[in-house]
């Protein structure tokens, strides 16, 4: 589901004005159109004038939509310059860009198209986007049909200025990410020194991850139970074969699930491992402890209880902030405006690390060149 | 014991009991019993046994369940409980029997023989009768005729293995009888359960490690999101709710999650006021077992209070799990004496219409 | 003293139609419902969306008083916000969403076939 929000009437606040902000999930609409023109033979025909298939389609809207819902409000085109000028009025300096089309690209059962897409996008990517947009960057999109391919995608573009990362797509996954087929797009992106982000797709009517949607029938269940149960079961799995062991210069981060299920994850595994360890025979230390060490959060959905404090009481149990990373997921429907983030009720210092300073380290863009914060925004004093 | 030792009765929610096929056979109708008769010696139908997935070392052995009520309450006393709800063993699992009339008629059969065998003397004792899913005007009627027990305090419909989420219509009867006579039902899974279901893809996991640390979660998170979402805590605003057996940390995800998706599609569920979270405060309990802890001292009472609040949690032991939560484990983790009464006891009196008077010492 | 913000002429905002101006620095969204105005800030307390450019509509209801069902009502009274759906009732400003949040709402008059808001 991908709506536009208009950008008419978004008010810059003081506050942010001050800060450094680091998105780590802007979406581009990555249509057959935009990308045909980059697609190898025989597959290009497909996505000039060829039937709809995942990603691309696919998935039947089976609830009734009634006026004014979320998703009659759909995405429209977007140039670079209009992406960068939403986040200009949203005051956050850097982006990093995820696909919209490509986050179902697992749905897609034929391996050698699947492998086609991806190549696409990521020429697309790096030759529209980020080319000469100030503080836009990319991930690789690769395809779990096809790892080999993945890996060799990965090794093409790990010295491409911009390219920050590695996309691995959750919905529609069989194996879990955790699976040792998947291991030459750990090594490739370790070796790379790039990070490795999962990241939910649109929830998907057919039996699989996330677990057969079908009962749950209206927008307001099954995007409760999509993107944080995605991400928990792909960690525990991830857990199970030791990808944090195996790959331990590896970060990996977990986009568009919000935070609150961190806790959740760091604690229960914790017990299961303290009274089973041999289940997850290569962990040497508790599952949290990779969690807070090589594991970062994005924010979006950042969680709204009626008490915000509470907030900062879940972003304690994570670690204290260090692994937290703002996200706002523009331009989705269920966006988040960085103020409220920003005002979660944790330290001046919690506050910076979330918003952006996390995000450089991350990121690996330490110190950032003045020309890459949004315009008329007061330079932080420290960075 | 706990009374004397803490000051406060203890209430355990709950030991579980190890049903048999023997143990049921004479409490069960024809044709069923002659099913039941013929399994004795095997593995119970409903109990299905090994792991999908190999292991090098052997898990841990359990402790061997209690054989009668005697040995039990002893085995309470050593534990520290004073009073406890008596819990279905192997029929935890009977969501994944395919044949209806056998499944409920599995369920009066416990029922029967917990009523008769557990729950006659005076001894701190009380048990919950098995909802049978598969059957629920028979589930309905079953709680229509115990509700009356004194010690019978709760039903229980066992959730693992469960295809057709909790929120769907079939179920009504059963959270009408459960509203009328003031029982709460209990949700419970199991530790783990290598049939492949709703919310339990165990094709997907690699290893008794992710299987064991999600499973439980997402089904208790798919019934509950399916429950809020069909409007039943709506629909039946005395039905009171208690998840059992997967920790509490999954609650206070899910209840922050849900709320943020009210915000954006009130209209999905006009059935409510207000924020869902408030819906769930009211009706829905959450046992501690198996207790997750950190090492921060204020993680659990915070995610108590970020989640169904310090009134709603209820301790259990779950013995004989291998795994199982003694009292000192859960009043070492709580930082205040009135979250240790409540959670250890209290609530659990409140919640099940139990007056403990204390024996003198 | 009070301030009179002019909209427009009433025949630019017919039934079902919403115009948001700017009243000196606070934006301010006019509605007519059923012949009636009413009048808004164009600023939703959700995250400070643009509230009053959403869809104008209706919402559905499901309680006892439906019997739990289903039903379509107060067609044409519902502001939407255009950023995270949060439903206002423009007649009054509650929030269907939160009982306890209720816009402001600003006095609207008409006067030689003119509509004003007065500050």
């Amino acid at each position: 589901m991908s709506t536009t929000i208009p950008t008419i009437g978004i008010r810059r606040h003081r506050q942010l004005d001050q800060l450094l902000i680091v998105d780590f999930d802007v979406h581009i609409l990555d249509e057959r159109q935009e990308i045909a023109a980059f697609c190898d033979p025989p597959w290009r025909q497909m996505l000039v004038d060829g039937p709809i298939v995942p990603p691309f389609g696919g998935n039947a809207r089976l609830y009734p939509v009634f006026p004014g819902h979320w998703s009659t409000r759909k995405i429209s085109r977007q140039t670079p310059a209009e992406v960068r000028a939403a986040l200009d009025d949203l005051s956050i300096d850097l982006g990093v860009l995820f696909p919209e089309r490509l986050l179902a690209i697992g749905q897609q059962p034929n391996a050698e198209y699947a492998m086609a897409l991806v190549r696409a996008y990521n020429r697309w990517l790096t030759a529209t986007y980020l080319q000469e947009t100030r503080g836009l960057y990319g991930v690789v999109a690769v395809a779990p049909q096809d790892p080999e391919g993945s890996a060799r995608e990965i090794e093409h573009y790990a010295r491409e200025d911009r390219v920050v990362g590695v996309m691995l797509p959750t919905t529609r996954l069989e194996p879990l990410w955790g699976h040792r087929k998947f291991d030459p797009i750990y090594q490739a992106a370790e070796a790379a020194g790039i990070a490795v982000f999962y990241h939910g797709g649109a929830p998907v009517q057919m039996p699989m991850l996330p677990f057969d949607l079908r009962q749950f029938d209206t927008p307001f269940m099954f995007h409760t139970y999509t993107h944080s149960i995605e991400m928990m079961t792909t960690l525990a799995n991830l857990m199970s074969t030791g990808v944090p062991v195996r790959f331990p210069r590896l970060k990996m981060i977990y986009i568009e699930a919000g935070i609150s299920w961190v806790p959740h994850a760091m604690l229960r595994m914790d017990r299961i491992w303290e009274e089973d360890r041999e289940s997850a025979p290569l962990l040497a230390e508790r599952p949290s402890t990779y969690m807070r060490r090589q594991m970062y959060y994005a924010t979006q959905p950042i969680e709204e209880p009626e008490s915000l404090a509470d907030m900062a009481d879940v972003i304690r149990m994570i670690g204290g902030g260090d692994s937290v990373l703002f996200a706002s997921d523009f331009p989705h429907h269920d966006f988040d405006h960085p103020k409220k983030v920003f005002d979660i009720p944790v330290s001046a210092d919690t506050k910076r690390k979330i918003m952006g300073e996390n995000g450089l380290a991350v990121l690996g863009i330490s110190p950032l060149p003045a020309s890459e914060h949004v315009p008329g925004k007061t330079l932080p004093q420290r960075m | 014991m706990g009374q004397r030792v803490m000051g406060y009765p203890v209430v355990d929610v709950g030991p579980h009991l190890a049903e048999t096929p023997d143990d049921l056979a004479p409490f069960c109708d024809p044709p069923w019993r002659h099913a039941v008769t013929n399994a004795t010696g095997m593995p119970a139908p409903w109990n299905v046994t090994g792991s999908l997935y190999p292991r090098v070392a052997p898990s841990t052995t359990p402790p061997p369940p209690a054989e009668n009520s005697t040995e039990l309450r002893a085995r309470l006393d050593a534990i520290g409980s004073d009073l406890a709800v008596l819990l279905p063993g192997p029929l935890l699992k009977l969501s994944i029997v395919h044949t209806a009339d056998y499944a409920a008629a599995l369920a009066r059969a416990y029922n029967r023989w917990l009523n008769e065998r557990w729950l006659g003397s005076a001894n701190g004792m009380y048990g919950v009768v098995i909802a049978a899913p598969h059957a629920p005007e028979d589930a309905a009627r079953e709680i229509a005729r115990y509700g009356r027990e004194e010690r019978v305090v709760a039903a229980v419909i066992p959730i693992a293995g469960l295809t057709a989420l909790l929120g769907d219509r079939r179920y009504d009867p059963i959270y009408a009888a459960a509203a009328e006579h003031g029982l709460p039902i209990i949700l419970q899974g199991v530790e783990q359960l290598m049939v492949p279901s709703t919310a339990n893809y165990v094709s997907q996991f690699t290893s008794d490690f992710d299987q064991a640390a999600m499973e439980h979660s997402l089904i208790a998170m798919a019934h509950l999101t399916h429950l809020v979402g069909t409007g039943v805590l709506a629909r039946f605003p005395a039905l009171r709710i208690v998840f059992l057996g997967g920790g509490l940390s999954w609650l206070a995800h899910l209840l922050l999650r849900l709320d943020k998706e009210y915000n954006e599609n009130r209209r999905d569920v006009p059935f409510y006021d207000d924020r869902v979270s408030h819906a769930i405060r009211r009706q829905v309990w959450v046992g501690t077992y198996p207790l997750e802890c950190s090492d921060d001292p204020r993680d659990l009472d915070d995610l108590i209070r970020i989640s169904c609040g310090v009134d709603r949690v209820i301790y259990g032991s779950h013995w004989p799990s291998a795994r199982f939560d003694s009292p000192m484990r859960v009043t070492a983790a709580l930082t205040s004496d009135e979250a240790c009464r409540k959670v250890l006891g209290g609530n659990a009196l409140e919640l099940f219409g139990v007056n403990y008077r204390s024996t003198p010492a | 003293m009070a301030r009179k913000i002019l909209v427009g002429p009433v025949e630019e905002l017919p039934t079902g139609a919403r115009k948001i101006v700017d009243a000196g620095g606070i934006e301010i969204g006019v509605f007519n419902v059923a012949g009636a105005f009413y009048a808004l800030p164009n600023l939703c307390v959700h995250q400070w969306g643009p509230l009053c450019a959403g869809d104008v509509s209706g919402t559905l209801a499901n309680s006892s008083e439906t019997d739990w069902r289903y039903q379509w009502v107060r067609d044409g009274t519902i502001v939407i916000c255009p950023w995270h759906s949060l439903e206002f009732d423009i007649t009054t400003g509650q929030c269907l969403a939160y009982p306890r949040v209720k816009l402001r709402r600003y006095n609207v008059a008409v006067e030689d076939d003119c509509i004003y808001i007065l500050l």
